[in-house]
């Protein structure tokens, strides 16, 4: 694997089984970086600056709006994209206003979520 | 003090105007018979009078008829001489039947008839008979005035019993005059204190009626606009206070059923609150398992995958499974443990046992925390469900992991004494807000976890201490905010 020129994509989920999940879905070809808890994703996302930010809303410690609003902040739009995945349906107007590409219920399908990545990251087709 | 009643007072009010009217009219009326009496004795005189004329005119007769026989012996003048003669005993019966009533007009009378009767008796018959005989000297006898003396004392007799009579009259009339202006003044004043008395009476019926009537008006408008703290003063006369004690008792009752609605309000109010609170915190807490068990499915359908990662998806899938069943379990025993039909074996359980389990089961767990355990060498005995107290033990371990995220020691220790024994599990982590503190043990009590990310249905601790408190024992705890907290449980312990 050539992590030089794979894309980086950063998971941001407290629970260690959706990660998983999300890696073997996303599939081979990208450079994965996890943070189970607010605090850690934005200090991994500063350091790797990652293509995309997969972010759960209820993270411990920091809340993932907040995580949002921070790295939106920091983060241009154009560079990193953020899907915001969540069980919290009716977060989803206040996670797309506070700048995430898109929003992902939870539970989501694996075709949906390879979509959307596909689609963030200016991929035709995975 | 009580006071009257108004119907007492009314009542009272009404005799006494019935009795001063009937004062009034009896005043008026006794002077009305006064007046009556008066002119009936004034009448009365008059006849007496009447009565004396005629006997004088009768005695005029007598001494004229005297006189002129006399003078000329002409037998014609005895005819009304004896014609008075003859009238004289009918006419004094009348006279003192007349004044029968007047002791000293009687007393006059009587002296009259014995003056008149003298008068006959002595001189006018004697005379006639002289006259019958000596004709000159029977004159002479006139001329000699014995007869004019006679009849000038029964004149003055007449005189003085008419006189009498006149003041007698007078004097009546006069005293009628006085009582009847007396009776007159005296109906004035009482029907001039009537209308006085009624005025009040009207006045008072008006301050002590239409007064408070007005106040329970308004007070009931108050009391319809919605104000239900209005209340009316509670004196006045009886049925007035009763009226405005009826009313106030009627807004206290109106005031404190609006405030058991409120409470009750409230109360639903807040019941609704946690329900949505439940249905978010059940919907997003089944989420995540399910995430896991579905997108693991999904895989394991679609793609191709070495036996290796079929074996794990499998075991995430099972894993994910159990934390569902469980989820659902805790919120089944909390419905159940609300309706009191959570059943619990009696057995006999070495709580040491228990603790060491549950601490191998978590230490597995997470990498960033210790579990240390501590436990005696003798065994710990209790009496109960060994399935529902390692439930209580498990939950206490997994909230101190849950609630250190930086990691850290956990203890748990198990000990004895000569009635408990005692569990306690400590941890370093984030502690308890003493604001939050009393909320423990509350249903779907979160405190700052939700906010935190920490998941969690907030159902816990709230079995664990019903379970705890159905074995006869207790739970308590000690936080400090950043500090990390210390659970523990006291349960009876077993006879050996």
């Amino acid at each position: 694997m050539q992590t030089g020129t794979a894309k980086k994509i950063l998971i941001c989920e407290d629970d260690e089984n959706l990660r998983q999940l999300i890696r073997v879905v996303i599939g081979d070809g990208y450079f994965f970086v996890e943070a189970d808890d607010g605090a850690a994703a934005i200090e991994l996302a500063r350091e790797h600056r990652p293509d995309l930010i997969i972010l759960d809303l209820m993270l411990p410690r920091l809340s993932g709006l907040e995580v949002l609003d921070r790295l939106r902040h920091e983060l241009p739009p154009g560079d990193t994209h953020i899907v915001v995945m969540s069980a919290w349906t009716h977060a989803e107007n206040a996670a797309l206003s506070a700048g995430a590409d898109r929003f992902v219920p939870k539970p989501f399908e694996a075709e949906e979520l390879t979509a959307i990545v596909a689609e963030v990251l200016g991929e035709a087709a995975a | 003090m009580k006071s009257r009643s108004l119907s007492t007072r009314m009542i009272a009010a009404s005799v006494v105007l019935a009795v001063l009217v009937a004062a009034g009219f009896g005043i008026l009326i006794h002077s009305v018979s006064t007046l009556d009496e008066a002119r009936d004795r004034e009448a009365h005189s008059k006849d007496v009078t009447v009565a004396t004329v005629v006997l004088e005119k009768l005695v005029l007769d007598l001494e004229n008829g005297l006189r002129g026989f006399v003078l000329s012996s002409n037998q014609r003048f005895l005819q009304p001489l004896n014609r008075a003669r003859a009238q004289l005993p009918g006419r004094f019966r009348d006279l003192e039947r007349l004044v029968s009533t007047n002791p000293v007009q009687t007393r006059r009378a009587r002296s009259l008839r014995t003056k008149i009767n003298e008068y006959i008796r002595d001189y006018s018959v004697p005379l006639v008979d002289i006259a019958q005989d000596q004709p000159a000297a029977a004159r002479t006898a006139i001329a000699e005035g014995e007869g004019k003396i006679r009849t000038d004392t029964i004149r003055e007799s007449f005189a003085e019993l008419l006189s009498a009579e006149n003041a007698v009259a007078a004097a009546s009339a006069a005293s009628a005059r006085r009582q009847s202006q007396r009776a007159i003044i005296l109906a004035i004043s009482t029907l001039v204190a009537c209308a006085l008395l009624i005025v009040l009476f009207g006045l008072y019926l008006a301050r002590s009626i239409a007064k408070p009537v007005r106040a329970t008006a308004t007070a009931a408008s108050q009391l319809a606009a919605g104000d239900l703290s209005v209340r009316l003063a509670e004196d006045g006369p009886g049925e007035v206070s009763e009226l405005s004690k009826a009313f106030n008792a009627m807004a206290a009752e109106l005031e404190r059923s609006r405030k058991d609605l409120e409470t009750q309000n409230a109360r639903l109010r807040e019941s609704e609150r946690r329900k949505s609170e439940l249905v978010t915190i059940v919907s997003h807490e089944l989420r995540t398992p399910l995430a896991s068990v579905l997108g693991f499915t999904s895989l394991l359908l679609s793609r191709e995958l070495d036996q290796g990662d079929q074996r794990r998806y499998l075991e995430i899938i099972d894993l994910q499974g159990r934390r569902l069943s469980a989820l659902l379990n805790d919120f089944l025993d909390v419905e159940h443990l609300e309706e009191g039909r959570l059943e619990f074996a009696r057995q006999l359980i070495d709580m040491g046992t228990v603790v060491d389990e549950q601490a191998q089961l978590f230490s597995g767990q997470s990498t960033r925390h210790t579990v240390d355990v501590e436990l005696p060498e003798k065994p710990l005995p209790v009496r109960g469900d060994p399935n529902r107290l390692a439930q209580v033990v498990g939950n206490l371990l997994s909230n101190a992991i849950k609630y250190s995220p930086e990691g850290g020691i956990v203890k748990i220790v198990g000990e004895r004494d000569e009635q408990f024994v005692r569990v306690s599990v400590r941890d370093e982590g984030l502690g308890i807000r003493e604001d939050l503190q009393k909320g423990v043990f509350r249903k779907f009590f979160r405190g700052d976890a939700g906010a935190s990310g920490i998941p969690g249905s907030g159902l816990g601790l709230t079995i664990s201490r019903s379970v705890v408190e159905a074995h006869g024992g207790r739970m308590s705890f000690k936080s400090a905010a950043g500090k990390g907290s210390v659970f523990s449980l006291e349960l009876p312990l077993a006879p050996d």
